[in-house]
């Protein structure tokens, strides 16, 4: 079995409210660019936020991919990926 | 074939399948291009309730280059729309279809062309642009080449024209005999394992495809955008491939049963000359063929000097190509012809270079008028207008591409090399079997019908 820290995550925004509220934070901060700093956990979230995929392709490279529309932000987020990664296996806190 | 069904990942995603792309000098309208992109390989015509259409989740293209460095300088976009009128019928159509704007037609389905520049400047070329409907039969799309051929055809802004739908497939190949280890059947008595010769058997035959045809003049295409008239004039030639492009992510809603779309669009399938994906590419190779771009062709250009086709044929045929076999230098004929296009100086008055950039590029000479009796067999019977200066739907690209192989182009750059006799004759024996071809645009045949085809004859 492979060690969580390489496994690939997909978040869904909608497929649950701790995922969703996740995704479109990292979206806001996603605006930055790649690379950009943590997000603020306690954000709200933006009005009109849309659909999103988030995907980790390796978890110890803290970067995640944002994709909403036709975009795709890519950001550098360890606290972000550490939360996805908690996430997938059942555990939000 | 050509491109049909050609890599592992796409083979499983026939609405992208990019299966054959033609690009010629139109001989109707000679200060025109016609660009033809076919998608959705070895479609029956019987095949519904849900007949074979666009992807409204594709994005379909046509690239150019026209400056040397294989990017692409014009590119042709097509994004599909389809609507379900009726929604409590599984019908494709509630009554014949007796003309395109017929509202028993349940699922019509638009397109949207664009043409996007090298900077990435978008024009809209036209929109809404209706498809016909499939040709299902005598009672739902009666007289259908009369219906729906025309009024499919749009003008577009600039003098261009466009097409998309079903028509039938022009490409031909015994596809049942040259997947069985290398057979050609007009020379089967040869073959490794040998059975009696026999003709050659169209594996296309009876099937239809979807096609994207857009038609331009010159000027849209050249990069100085004049209208070329020296052959010789580096500027006149262009470099066509065609795309298709998915979005990065896509998820499946288990509410709609539908997939939704996210991200960016990558690329799933291209196509440029016909085969190279298909036999030049190795296997493990070939879904990142279809991934990349033609600039980056170089970390192909080793399958393409040393092709593995040319060292199976006299394994397959012992003793028929002798020559071939003790060849052993590096393909610079085929690398000329795929990759860079021919210089000049290698065929008496013919260039279609395009740089030493090495891409997989249909490469077209535009100050090449076309022919009134045009070859099958193109630039390597003496018809420079043919492929491999450009594609017409008539070129018999199997031939050629399998003499080629075989080593009959071998001494445009290497005369010191006499090509084995039977390279000269070597061919699957097919012709296009399919609704023949028109002379005006789109120059595709019409669809064969589903109602009307019969399906093959089983055997084993």
């Amino acid at each position: 079995m492979e060690q969580p820290n390489r496994r690939k995550f997909l978040i869904i925004a909608g497929a649950g409210a701790g995922a969703a509220a996740v995704g479109v934070a990292a979206a806001k901060t996603g605006i930055a660019g790649s690379d950009a700093p943590a997000a603020d956990t306690t954000a709200a979230v933006p009005a009109g936020a849309k659909p999103l995929v988030a995907y980790v392709e390796d978890a110890g490279s803290a970067r995640v991919s944002v994709m909403t529309g036709d975009a795709e932000t890519v950001v550098h987020d360890p606290d972000l990926v550490a939360r996805l990664t908690r996430a997938a296996t059942g555990r939000t806190a | 074939m050509s491109s049909h069904r050609e890599a592992p990942e796409i083979s499983k995603d026939p609405v992208a399948d990019n299966t054959d792309v033609y690009a010629f000098v139109s001989p109707d309208k000679p200060d025109t291009v016609t660009l033809i992109a076919n998608f959705i390989p070895l479609q029956l015509p019987y095949g519904g309730p849900n007949f074979n259409e666009f992807g409204d989740d594709v994005r379909y293209a046509i690239h150019v280059s026209n400056s040397g460095d294989a990017r692409a300088d014009v590119t042709y976009q097509f994004r599909f729309t389809t609507v379900v009128r009726n929604k409590n019928t599984f019908l494709y159509n509630t009554g014949p279809i007796e003309k395109i704007s017929s509202k028993n037609w349940n699922r019509p389905q638009f397109c949207t062309v664009t043409r996007v520049d090298r900077r990435g400047r978008s024009t809209v070329l036209g929109r809404n642009l209706m498809v016909p409907p499939v040709n299902v039969g005598i009672r739902s799309t009666p007289r259908y080449d009369a219906t729906f051929t025309a009024a499919a055809t749009h003008r577009l802004p600039g003098g261009r024209m466009f097409f998309a739908g079903e028509r039938a497939e022009s490409f031909h190949v015994d596809l049942g005999s040259i997947f069985d280890l290398g057979a050609l059947r007009p020379f089967q008595a040869a073959h490794l394992i040998p059975s009696a010769n026999a003709v050659g058997v169209n594996g296309t035959q009876g099937l239809n495809v979807h096609t994207i045809a857009i038609q331009v003049p010159k000027t849209d295409l050249t990069r100085n955008g004049t209208v070329p008239t020296d052959v010789m004039d580096p500027a006149a030639v262009i470099g066509v491939y065609a795309s298709a492009s998915r979005q990065k992510s896509r998820v499946l809603n288990p509410d709609t049963g539908t997939p939704a779309g996210f991200g960016p669009y990558v690329q799933v399938s291209r196509l440029a000359n016909p085969l190279f994906n298909e036999v030049i590419v190795p296997m493990a190779a070939k879904d990142r063929w279809n991934a990349t771009d033609p600039r980056d062709d170089k970390e192909f250009a080793r399958y393409v000097t040393k092709p593995e086709l040319a060292g199976l044929l006299p394994v397959l045929y012992p003793g028929v190509f002798p020559k071939l076999a003790a060849y052993t230098k590096p393909r610079a004929d085929l690398a000329a012809i795929l990759l860079t296009g021919i210089p000049a100086g290698v065929v008496p008055g013919f260039q279609n270079f395009t740089g030493p950039v090495q891409a997989d590029l249909l490469r077209l000479n535009l100050a090449i008028p076309p022919t009134a009796a045009p070859k099958v067999l193109g630039l390597i019977a003496g018809d420079p207008a043919g492929f491999p200066n450009g594609r017409r739907l008539l070129d018999d690209v199997v031939t050629i591409e399998l003499r080629a192989v075989a080593g009959v182009t071998i001494p445009l750059v290497d005369p010191t090399f006499t090509p084995d006799a039977a390279a000269a004759a070597v061919t699957d024996g097919t012709d296009n079997t399919n609704a023949g071809f028109t002379d005006h645009f789109p120059y595709v045949g019409a669809p064969a019908g589903g109602f009307q085809t019969m399906p093959g004859t089983p055997a084993a």
